[in-house]
């Protein structure tokens, strides 16, 4: 281990558990705050196993989340399942789920991989809206639990969880034949990767991934309906957040979060107005032209943090 | 968006233009707009990975929809003129002119972009551009141009169809999201990079969302709809009428 890896591990780890800790000594709306800052996390470093690693940029992973939330509700609902058992059960519908659609979907790429993955969600969303055991467009109640501390730390454990699976990851054969097949896919096939078996089993653990984040959120809410969790949105802020952080880094997801999180919270107490989002299309633009590789690269010191570097960035991706 | 209120805006105003004349005005003012971006902005990353244009177009029209939400309030406005609900019939079918104008209108713009396109010096410059970019730009052509352009082009038939969405639908910053993804369908449908075949899609598509609500239930106008979208894309990705160059 190089001593910057170290580095950050220890800080990953301490970050871990001050936060574990916190919400003895926090008031309710910052344990909220920060729970909903967790589910976006988890968001995050799941769509970084399809984006950032294999370089697919999927607009269809809210279908996991709002699929493993519709899988807890209803077999909390119906089967009368404990809240972990639902949860497992999301895990694997979400899971599943990619597994199943990435099969034909991952087979095509750039702007076509890009909108069947537009439609998927949006598809999964219309459908779900029409089947009755479902709740039509009306949604589903989920038992109440008001513990809200419970949530803190079941969001905290699955992030925790996403972080160290994607750690394990970026330093094994799977997460180098991703990689290849980012740069080059026909090169990594040529290298002998089978890149199908790849890509979708990569699809697959951000679904998993994505889908407990989807039942959490459903349990912690106890209200869910078609237009909430299947929200495009959702989709749109775990890219952002990934790009923000560093795409097919392990830990940059969650600190775009916390950046995009923090910005957008603060811009949304001081006004509910649209200079809000205003602002945050405005940090958008600017994180897309100056820091496409997101400040991991800075943070870990691969890259310096000069006007020169980001003028030389520049000039290799303009026209 | 930005056509249907430019249409809105000269309607209301002094001038009280008639819809239909101010398309080309919506057009020319979205098209300067369109190019500026274009030509400043996302030409900044056009040679980043697909995943930044993606990106920086959506944070763009996150920040314009919003300015536009602050300028000009969430207010549904529209355009009724003394001929909005006019219409006629034919063999039992009511038609009403506005729809039948619009149609008309379509296969005019339709026609003249693929004449721009297979004749026109730029048109041949923007295919062979988006054929091989370096190739282009030995052959001569300005490519950070030709893109702007484009980008320009495409903006202008986007704001003439937003003044004749004027006339039918309401009108209001965020009226752009609902046919985002419809024009994405369509475009596939069609073929990207097929001028009529964007025709075709867009009345394919019509047709299947219409069919679709008819023959499941209007809940299921979308599914169906999408679900079509996505056997084309898997099976017919070079669109319904497009030959197999992919």
């Amino acid at each position: 281990m190089r001593a910057g890896r170290v580095v950050t591990t220890a800080v990953v780890l301490a970050a871990l558990a001050v936060a574990a800790f916190l919400p003895n000594h926090l008031n309710g709306n910052y344990v909220h705050i920060l729970t909903l800052f967790f589910t976006m996390a988890i968001l995050a470093q799941a769509w970084n196993f399809i984006g950032g690693f294999a370089g697919y940029v999927s607009f269809g992973n809210v279908t996991f989340f709002g699929t493993g939330a519709y899988a807890c509700a209803y077999a909390m609902n119906e089967f009368h399942w404990p809240f972990f058992v639902a949860l497992a059960f999301a895990i694997l519908v979400g899971g599943a789920l990619a597994l199943v659609v990435g099969a034909p979907i991952l087979r095509l790429r750039g702007h076509y991989f890009a909108i069947a993955t537009l439609g998927l969600g949006i598809g999964t969303q219309a459908l779900v809206a029409q089947v009755p055991a479902f709740g039509q467009g009306s949604g589903m109640t989920l038992p109440l639990n008001s513990d809200f501390h419970f949530f803190y730390w079941t969001m905290l454990a699955i992030l925790a969880a996403g972080i160290i699976v994607t750690y394990l990851v970026a330093n094994s054969r799977f997460g180098f034949a991703l990689a290849a097949i980012r740069e080059n896919e026909e090169a990594a096939a040529a290298l002998g990767i089978n890149t199908a078996v790849a890509k979708v089993a990569a699809w697959g653990v951000s679904g998993a991934l994505t889908g407990a984040a989807g039942a959490t959120f459903a349990y912690w809410t106890s209200f869910i309906d078609p237009s909430t969790v299947f929200d495009l949105n959702f989709n749109v802020q775990m890219i952002i957040m990934t790009i923000i952080g560093g795409a097919g880094t392990v830990a940059g997801p969650t600190i775009g979060a916390a950046i995009l999180y923090t910005i957008s919270e603060y811009l949304g107490s001081q006004s509910i107005s649209p200079w809000h989002a205003v602002a945050l299309g405005a940090i958008i633009v600017f994180v897309v032209i100056v820091l496409p590789r997101g400040i991991m690269p800075y943070l870990t010191g691969r890259r310096m943090w000069n006007a020169r570097a980001i003028g030389d960035q520049l000039r290799a991706s303009r026209i | 968006m930005l056509g249907a209120y430019v249409t809105y805006w000269l309607f209301v105003g002094p001038l009280h233009l008639d819809p239909f004349l101010s398309i080309p005005l919506a057009m020319g003012v979205v098209f300067v707009i369109a190019y500026v971006l274009q030509r400043y902005v996302v030409n900044l990353v056009i040679r980043a990975p697909i995943l930044a244009t993606f990106l920086l177009t959506f944070g763009l029209a996150i920040l314009i929809t919003n300015l536009a939400l602050l300028f000009w309030s969430s207010d549904i406005r529209s355009v009724t003129t003394a001929y909005s609900g006019g219409n006629f019939e034919v063999a039992g079918l009511v038609v009403p002119w506005v729809k039948l104008i619009t149609l008309g209108l379509a296969a005019l713009l339709t026609l003249g972009l693929s004449l721009f396109m297979a004749k026109s010096k730029i048109g041949r410059a923007i295919r062979a551009t988006s054929m091989d970019i370096d190739a282009a730009r030995l052959s001569g052509v300005n490519v950070a141009r030709i893109y702007a352009l484009t980008f320009a082009i495409g903006g202008a038939l986007a704001a003439a169809a937003g003044s004749l969405a004027s006339v039918s639908y309401a009108i209001t910053p965020t009226m752009g999201d609902s046919f985002l993804v419809r024009s994405f369908v369509v475009s596939v449908l069609g073929g990207l990079g097929n001028v009529t075949g964007a025709l075709v899609g867009g009345i394919v598509y019509g047709i299947i969302e219409s069919f679709g609500a008819l023959v499941f239930g209007e809940g299921y106008k979308d599914v169906v709809a999408l679900v079509v979208l996505l056997l084309v894309i898997l099976f017919r990705p070079y669109g319904l009428i497009g030959r197999a160059t992919v």
